[in-house]
């Protein structure tokens, strides 16, 4: 067995050690069941063991939340997430159509903002994809949504402190 | 292995990031403000560690980006759609409420509003910039703040607001279906009638804006704005030549009450009306009150009081040719006495 094989088992052993209960609590609240949260916080460290090269981790917490985040975008939500994708788009013949690939890739990732939008309020959901995804500055969100440069800021952070928490804990 | 280390990050650090990447995340970050960043950044190791943790929510949001106007689209339309689902169960499940009783149909009306106030309720509050709103009974408002001032929609009953402690944007314009009441002086009562607004200003002026007409209300004055009951008005409105002809502003006759006396929960009638009075005693009578138009007319002075609406019907009973008739506590009609 080469160093660096050893090595990467090693590093293994210890992120599970130090994480697998932390994963497991955290799945644990997002889903209420604890045998599915059991059986998913297990497929993470499958996932992770699939990989062909072992990631250098600065904030293992956060690489593995992003791997279960993906794991609970269910079929349901994927299907709902790809008709309003569809309807868009034949309702706007001028845009180039995505290739097969990227129809699939910005399904799962629409799919899994769609899970962190759930249960902010709508304005706030707003405000957080024209800055997030747009690219809009707070001012112009302002003005474009009629409220007040501090509201926008307050909703921001709103939307962070949401979207973290359910990410992370 | 520092790597794997579990490491809390403790409530206030996450709050100072979530600040900080709201801070970065808008499109024009000052030198400064990049500095004062860095600064907090460096200061503490387990600050580090919070901002790369938080940079999962970023990464979420990266890959929507090379499709940005559609990502947007598509996601709004999901939450919308969400929405609407729930505000239809809600809608459904309070109509369900309503047929129980009719003791609930005012939580039914009001659920969605900022502020509510039942019947014989009132409510006081400040906002922001420090005038000061006092809601009468049955009445729903919602505030918004917005870049030009604030605005509250009055949507049903009656409000005080005494715009002395604010200046400028922090005077709140009051909005209801009929016009915009914006004041340039300091207290002024709103009411929303079935058909109409009423403005009574106690002090200062307020500028009544209705349509295209606009008209300034000065202390002690009484002003009605109302739509304009033209057989072909619906018609001009369709033709889009309307807007002035849409709105009504006149200026209102002496009524014999007090404006803002229901703020000590009293009606101050000099030789009022008693169908004025009674049409405020029913807005704080739980119940149906019915009266001829021969009550209406007769002529009543007096102070009543409103928490007690059975006390003030007797003694209007006791001074006035009146007879109440009731059939259940619930139902009381008013007839002249033979």
């Amino acid at each position: 067995m080469s160093s660096s094989v050893i090595k990467q088992q090693t590093d293994f052993h210890e992120l599970y050690r130090e994480h697998h209960h932390w994963l497991f609590a955290m799945l644990c609240r997002r889903i209420s069941c604890t045998s599915t949260a059991e059986d998913l916080s297990h497929d993470v460290f499958v996932r992770l063991l699939g990989k062909s090269y072992f990631p250098q981790l600065d904030e293992p917490r956060a690489y593995l939340a992003r791997i279960a985040h993906g794991l609970l975008i269910d079929g349901h939500r994927r299907k709902a997430v790809e008709k309003s994708w569809l309807e868009y788009i034949a309702n706007q013949p001028n845009e180039h159509a995505p290739s097969a690939e990227e129809h699939i890739i910005i399904i799962d990732a629409l799919a899994r903002i769609d899970v962190l939008l759930e249960n902010l309020p709508p304005r706030v959901s707003k405000i957080f994809l024209m800055s997030r995804i747009e690219g809009i500055g707070y001012a112009e969100i302002a003005n474009q949504l009629d409220v007040s440069l501090s509201t926008v800021q307050k909703e921001m952070t709103k939307a962070l402190r949401h979207c973290y928490h359910i990410l992370i804990g | 292995m520092s790597d794997a280390e579990a490491i809390t990050i403790p409530n206030e650090v996450l709050e100072q990031a979530f600040h900080w990447a709201m801070i970065l995340g808008d499109t024009h970050v000052s030198p400064e403000e990049q500095q004062a960043f860095e600064h907090w950044r460096q200061q503490k190791y387990i600050h580090k560690i919070a901002w790369q943790r938080i940079q999962i929510i970023e990464q979420e949001f990266t890959p929507a980006r090379t499709l940005a106007t559609q990502s947007s689209a598509v996601l709004n339309n999901l939450v919308n759609k969400r929405r609407n689902k729930r505000t239809s169960a809600v809608g459904s499940a309070l109509s369900i409420m309503l047929m129980l009783g009719l003791s609930l149909s005012y939580t039914h009306k009001h659920w969605r509003y900022d502020y509510v106030t039942g019947t014989g309720e009132q409510q006081e509050f400040v906002l922001k910039g420090g005038a000061q709103v006092y809601l009468g009974s049955d009445t729903t408002i919602d505030v918004e703040y917005t870049n030009t001032g604030i605005l509250l929609h009055l949507n049903s009953g009656q409000l005080l607001v005494n715009s002395r402690a604010a200046t400028g944007k922090n005077k709140p314009s009051i909005i209801t279906d009929f016009g915009r009441f914006k004041p340039i002086g300091t207290r002024f009562v709103v009411s929303k009638l079935a058909n109409s607004s009423e403005l009574a200003v106690t002090q200062g002026q307020v500028q009544i804006t209705a349509g295209q007409n606009a008209k300034l209300a000065l202390a002690g004055e009484r002003w009605r704005v109302s739509a304009n009951q033209h057989k072909d008005n619906k018609q001009a409105t369709n033709q889009g030549i309307s807007g002035q002809a849409r709105y009504s502003i006149s200026k209102q006759a002496a009524n014999g009450l007090a404006p803002d006396a229901w703020l000590d929960n009293v009606i101050e009638a000099n030789n009022a009306r008693l169908g004025d009075v009674l049409a405020i005693l029913s807005q704080h009578h739980q119940g149906w009150l019915h009266y001829s138009d021969e009550v209406a007319q007769l002529r009543v002075s007096g102070v009543f009081r409103l928490d007690n609406t059975d006390g003030a019907l007797t003694s209007l009973q006791n001074s006035l040719p009146i007879h109440i008739e009731r059939t259940t506590n619930w139902w009381l009609k008013l007839t002249l006495k033979p």
